[in-house]
């Protein structure tokens, strides 16, 4: 009991200087980032040794949670495994997560690329966006195991407001291997999700008949989803309803 | 005839321009005479310029058809209108005053929406056409205003004396609370829009890199709190400043500024 309370004397201390020290480096190199363009700083934060500074804050947030009260800080521990659940689900997702199980389990399964559909033609390439300047291309890097088809496409225009786009919508009808097919339209902010991946609608050519889209993978989305769940809960918890209680409490008195 | 009173568009134009003038006067008036600490005529003043502000708002949800939280003039008709039920509300909950600071701060951004900022309203994109658009804004809206009070109260902890400054630091401290989790509900409705709209729920575009940084400095503040042996108010006040700047910074030059071009581009 006694060598727990030193240690904990000890660690405590110097676990919350780390801790401190992380959000810090973070907060600087999320400014750092933010100068650098969406694709540079994808990249810098995907690095190996931003990697280690993830590794490093994951095991601060789990040590931060083991060391919190679970009776008397139950919110904060909560905040704490929220922010564990949401860096440990962004890895699983990440490049370098699908990197490592490809390695470990030997099945390669892409996290991320985009679709070029013409109507009536399925496909199931994935391609690689290329920018250079103000041009854009795309290559075939992956394929897909799945067939998607676009059958419709169509744009909505506002009926005043000089013709502007209301919406853009396309059926898709995906079909994973040996699982019958899902078929739907999706428009702007509503993507469609089968076999492990989202399809997401980014460009559209009606008259064409063709469309692009995003598609990503699921993996570790549930883990993240869970971890903002209970981040917003652990925070309204600590820093609405428990000065609150205390007040209600300290009112009774 | 005048136009205006034939067309009901344009009635509910002036009369959404008449209420802008009206809450920009009545939140001036309350600054000023909260200054002078005639506290029950300036809190009167602010309350009708809140109201002022809030009947704008809502007009102007009316006559565009859709929550105006679209763009800079409707966001800060929007931060103008928060300001008096939160200074309200720090007030009677929490027992932080600041309230002249608050006035005059609303008629501030009141002043674009009136003579600066274009009034002409836009369709909606169909990016911003989500169940998340209302609340992801507003948290953030909330979250900001609060964080500008916190800021002031931070000013003040350097302006006063040695046995003062814990004191006005705890009212800080309890701004900064009440805030944080409601940037935590933007930052995270922020990221679930991300991935419905963009594909991935993170996607290191520089507004979003500019509120991680602002969530973070929040969350060290609330972290050195803890660390600190003995408080050390004006360190602690210095961390509350520098979260403001980066929300402005967030606010305002990630979206005006040519060099920070991303997905929030359009707003």
């Amino acid at each position: 009991m006694i060598l727990y309370v030193t240690i904990g004397r000890t660690i405590r201390p110097a676990l919350l200087w780390l801790a401190l020290v992380l959000i810090v480096a973070l907060a600087a190199l999320s400014i750092v980032g933010a100068f650098l363009g969406a694709d540079r700083a994808g990249a810098m934060f995907n690095a190996p040794p931003i990697t280690g500074v993830w590794c490093l804050l994951l095991l601060v947030l789990l040590a931060g949670t083991a060391a919190l009260s679970l009776r008397r800080r139950a919110w904060l521990a909560a905040v704490h495994l929220a922010a564990a659940l949401i860096l440990l689900g962004g890895m699983w997702g990440s490049p370098g997560g699908h990197r490592v199980r490809w390695r470990l389990s030997g099945t390669r399964r892409p996290r991320k690329g985009y679709m070029i559909l013409h109507r009536g033609r399925p496909g199931s390439r994935l391609l690689a966006k290329i920018v250079v300047g103000d041009q854009a291309a795309y290559v075939p890097f992956d394929e897909l195991p799945l067939t998607v088809e676009l059958t419709d496409a169509d744009i909505e225009y506002y009926s005043a407001a000089g013709g502007a786009v209301r919406d853009y919508l396309a059926t898709l009808r995906v079909t994973p291997s040996g699982r019958p097919p899902v078929e739907r339209t999706i428009e702007v902010n509503d993507p469609l999700h089968a076999g492990g991946y989202q399809f997401t609608l980014i460009e559209l050519d009606a008259d064409r008949g063709e469309v692009v889209l995003l598609v990503t993978s699921d993996d570790g989305l549930a883990m993240v989803y869970a971890g903002f769940a209970l981040l917003v809960l652990g925070a309204f918890g600590q820093y609405w309803l428990v000065p609150l209680w205390d007040r209600l409490k300290g009112g009774r008195g | 005839m005048n136009a205006a009173l034939v067309n009901p568009v344009l009635l509910l134009d002036r009369l959404h321009a008449a209420l802008v003038l009206a809450a920009l006067a009545f939140y001036g008036l309350a600054g000023l005479v909260l200054l002078l600490r005639r506290r029950r005529i300036g809190w009167a003043c602010f309350a009708l310029g809140g109201l002022a502000a809030l009947t704008a708002v809502a007009t102007r949800g009316l006559w565009t058809g859709h929550l105006p939280m679209q763009n800079l003039y409707e966001v800060f008709l929007l931060l103008a209108m928060l300001m008096f039920p939160l200074s309200a509300l720090a007030k009677r909950l929490l027992g932080v005053g600041g309230e002249a600071l608050d006035a005059l701060l609303a008629a501030a951004l009141l002043g674009p929406v009136a003579f600066v900022f274009s009034r002409r309203p836009q369709p909606l994109p169909p990016a911003l056409q989500s169940w998340l658009f209302g609340p992801h804004v507003l948290a953030y809206m909330l979250a900001y205003v609060l964080t500008a009070k916190a800021a002031v109260q931070a000013g003040r902890v350097w302006l006063a004396g040695p046995a003062d400054r814990p004191a006005v630091e705890r009212g800080c401290a309890r701004l900064i609370g009440l805030g944080f989790p409601l940037m935590t509900l933007g930052l995270v409705l922020g990221a679930v829009w991300g991935r419905r709209a963009w594909g991935d729920w993170w996607n290191w575009d520089p507004k979003e890199l500019w509120s991680l940084a602002t969530w973070l400095t929040v969350v060290a503040y609330l972290h050195l709190r803890t660390t600190l042996r003995r408080p050390r108010p004006r360190l602690q006040a210095a961390v509350a400043i520098l979260a403001f700047l980066l929300v402005l910074i967030t606010l305002l030059w990630a979206n005006l500024g040519r060099i920070f071009q991303g997905l929030h581009s359009y707003a």
